[in-house]
């Protein structure tokens, strides 16, 4: 026998159960399975907060409003009647080790890959990755870590998938050391001075020297000469040889025709190779796709957004590669804009309500493309433009000394994974006023969009605001400086995600 | 006509409304008692009120509660501008409300549910929804089905698989 009411009065009740309760309800019998599932009560239904992960930090952290049940006891809070909805639907990637610079390599992992979900407080380790031909640090194949899971897709699975995406290839190296036998000719005193432009100008032709032909051709062979210690190597032609490498490398097809793809699938709890093909026109060299921080030797995590069957994956270069996860094929989506002449603006990749959302700050001023597909040509359209000059003004204001300064968000910790910010009636600050064109204020970093309202969240130097785009009205919500992240001067944030928490799926 | 009989009755606001249970009691209620029911507010707007509301599905002692309900609340919404009558009220309220649903025995309950629904009475619905919710919470599955007499239609297969997919909610 069913309860006797009808299936709408039945979801009204389901979803005053608390999460954990829901999940139990959802076991009771095959009525209640399929109301729990049509209605999507397990599924995400609103944004909690925000993941960010630090430079230098071993671990991320949860930046959000705390719940009143937030407590050590959260185990017995979860079940209280103040959680009323299960929501949410992201895991996160956490390695539980820093990144190191240069990234370990993946035959080498410096850290066990885990998956974790934070709602229901459950994680898994994963196998290590496939091994790789053994190399050394410099010449490791950097990966990001992107996490698949669509439990609200049109067939939701409840299985996970963990991909690790080379960002570029392995790196060849340093030029090899000239032979033992081999003595550099001295650079003529008498030639005409060196001049590097010019020896590159003369190497962009269509064939240019191998190093190793151009280690012999300003080389002679002498077998007596005792071979010259690397210090002793004409420190040019050493500049010029790493500069070939690097251009070699830098002028490679990158990502290849065939896209190899560790990927780890929850299903069958096993890593494996995924190929992906690559479809469209455009084709890009490294020198596009390398990160926006290449110069630094930055992570090379990216943004990442799965929307509607498809990955797209933005590490800052010059395109976002669009993986069709149905099909394994891949496309390249040139970046709304020019990354090479922005290297100090972090671009941000991410879903908001609208879709795939590329957000970008340059001297103040906010902008975010939305991707529309029309007519099988993939289109940015420019869709809200800001100024934040008033807002920078006013953080200003916020003295950023204070470590601890009052917001209603807080970071929380591991054991508070309960909370509730359905409702969040922060702290507004009213724009406008005086406007102070000379300030001197750090730029403005994109924390993650919204996913079901028009809003962005907005960080500068820790202090973090949620800017609502229909009204231009920010809403302060806290300081999200970790207190246990020490004082370095790499100190800042290295990518965030806005999390909406899920009870469904494999963990 | 209809027009005319609307127009007759817009200020009086007294107006006096039959409802008809499913076993033919009929109670008298006012129109602004009557109208915190989605359903009837409905009727009235659209004039077919005249001859009393049949509710074939709701019994006379189902009904019998819910007019006492609407007759206790109708007073939130008459006074919504009079704040003195709403908080000296709102206490007795509360108190009415909880002793409503907590002497209920599990059928009637869910005739009440029932009821509220049909008549779409929002916070009717929502006060027992949540009383069944407050009965389901901290239950395990068995204790859930053992409380609403429940049959388990799962077999052991399907049983086993759907606890490994909420695997969470059954840790320690």
């Amino acid at each position: 026998m069913a309860l006797p009411v009808p299936d709408d009065a039945l979801a009204a009740i389901l979803r005053r159960l608390p999460p954990r309760s829901l999940a139990a309800a959802r076991c009771v019998c095959k009525q209640w399975r399929d109301l729990v599932d049509d209605r999507a009560l397990l599924l995400p239904h609103s944004a909690h907060g925000v993941v960010i992960s630090y430079v230098d930090h071993h671990r991320p952290h949860l930046f959000s409003r705390p719940s009143s049940s937030s407590s050590s006891s959260a185990a017995a809070a979860s079940d209280g009647p103040s959680l009323c909805l299960p929501r949410a639907a992201k895991l996160a990637v956490a390695r539980d080790r820093p990144l190191r610079r240069p990234p370990p390599p993946l035959g080498n992992w410096g850290g066990e890959l885990r998956v974790c979900n934070p709602a229901t407080r459950r994680r898994a380790t994963l196998p290590p990755p496939p091994q790789r031909a053994c190399r050394d640090d410099v010449t490791a194949i950097p990966v990001g870590e992107y996490l698949v899971f669509e439990p609200a897709a049109s067939s939701p699975s409840p299985h996970y998938e963990v991909f690790l995406i080379p960002t570029v290839p392995g790196h060849p190296g340093p030029p090899p050391t000239p032979p033992a036998h081999i003595r550099l000719k001295p650079m003529a005193a008498a030639a005409a001075p060196f001049c590097l432009d010019e020896r590159l100008a003369s190497l962009r032709g269509a064939s240019y020297p191998t190093v190793e032909e151009m280690m012999e051709d300003m080389a002679e062979a002498t077998v007596d000469s005792p071979p010259p210690s690397p210090y002793e190597w004409d420190q040019q032609l050493f500049c010029l040889m790493c500069w070939q490498v690097e251009y070699q490398y830098l002028s490679a097809e990158w990502p290849p025709p065939s896209y190899k793809i560790d990927a780890f699938s929850s299903r069958t709890g096993r890593w494996e190779e995924r190929v992906f093909v690559r479809e469209g026109e455009t084709a890009t060299t490294l020198e596009d796709m390398k990160p926006w921080n290449y110069v630094y030797a930055g992570p090379w995590q990216g943004c990442s957004v799965l929307w509607q069957g498809a990955l797209y994956v933005h590490s800052g270069g010059a395109c976002v590669t669009r993986f069709s996860l149905s099909n394994d094929k891949y496309q390249m989506i040139r970046a709304p804009i020019n990354i090479l002449d922005n290297k100090f603006d972090k671009p941000y990749l991410g879903k908001s309500k609208m879709g795939v959302s590329f957000g970008f700050i340059h001297d103040w001023q906010l902008s975010i493309r939305i991707l529309k597909e029309s007519a099988g040509l993939m289109e940015w359209v420019l869709t809200y433009q800001h100024d934040l000059q008033a807002i920078a003004n006013q953080l200003d204001s916020i003295d950023s000394h204070i470590d601890q300064i009052n917001g209603p968000w807080i970071r929380l910790s591991h054991k508070d994974f309960d909370w509730d910010s359905d409702n969040d009636d922060f702290l507004a600050i009213e724009v406008g006023g005086e406007k102070n064109e000379g300030h001197n204020c750090a730029p403005f970093g994109i924390l993650g969009f919204h996913p079901y309202k028009e809003v962005i969240y907005l960080e500068e130097e820790f202090k973090t605001v949620a800017y609502h785009l229909n009204s231009s009205k920010i809403q302060y919500l806290g300081y999200s400086r970790p207190k246990c992240y020490g004082q370095y001067s790499t100190n800042g944030i290295e990518g965030s995600f806005v999390y909406t928490p899920c009870m469904i799926g494999d963990l | 006509m209809a027009a005319a009989a609307a127009e007759a009755t817009t200020d009086g606001g007294g107006k006096m409304i039959i409802l008809i249970s499913a076993d033919g009691k009929r109670f008298e209620v006012t129109e602004a008692v009557a109208s915190q029911s989605q359903l009837i507010s409905n009727m009235i707007e659209d004039d077919c009120t005249e001859n009393g509301v049949r509710l074939p599905n709701v019994d006379g002692d189902i009904l019998t509660m819910v007019v006492d309900y609407c007759n206790m609340h109708a007073g939130d919404a008459a006074a919504a501008g009079d704040t003195m009558k709403a908080s000296s009220t709102e206490e007795e309220l509360k108190k009415f409300d909880a002793e409503l649903v907590q002497a209920l025995e599990n059928p009637v309950l869910f005739k009440l549910i029932l009821a509220a629904n049909f008549l779409n009475i929002k916070s009717l619905l929502d006060m027992t929804c949540q009383r069944v919710a407050d009965m389901m919470s901290g239950k395990t599955p068995e204790q859930m089905r053992e409380t609403f007499s429940i049959e388990n239609d799962f077999t052991p297969e399907e049983e086993a698989a759907i606890r490994q997919e909420n695997a969470w909610a059954f840790d320690d």
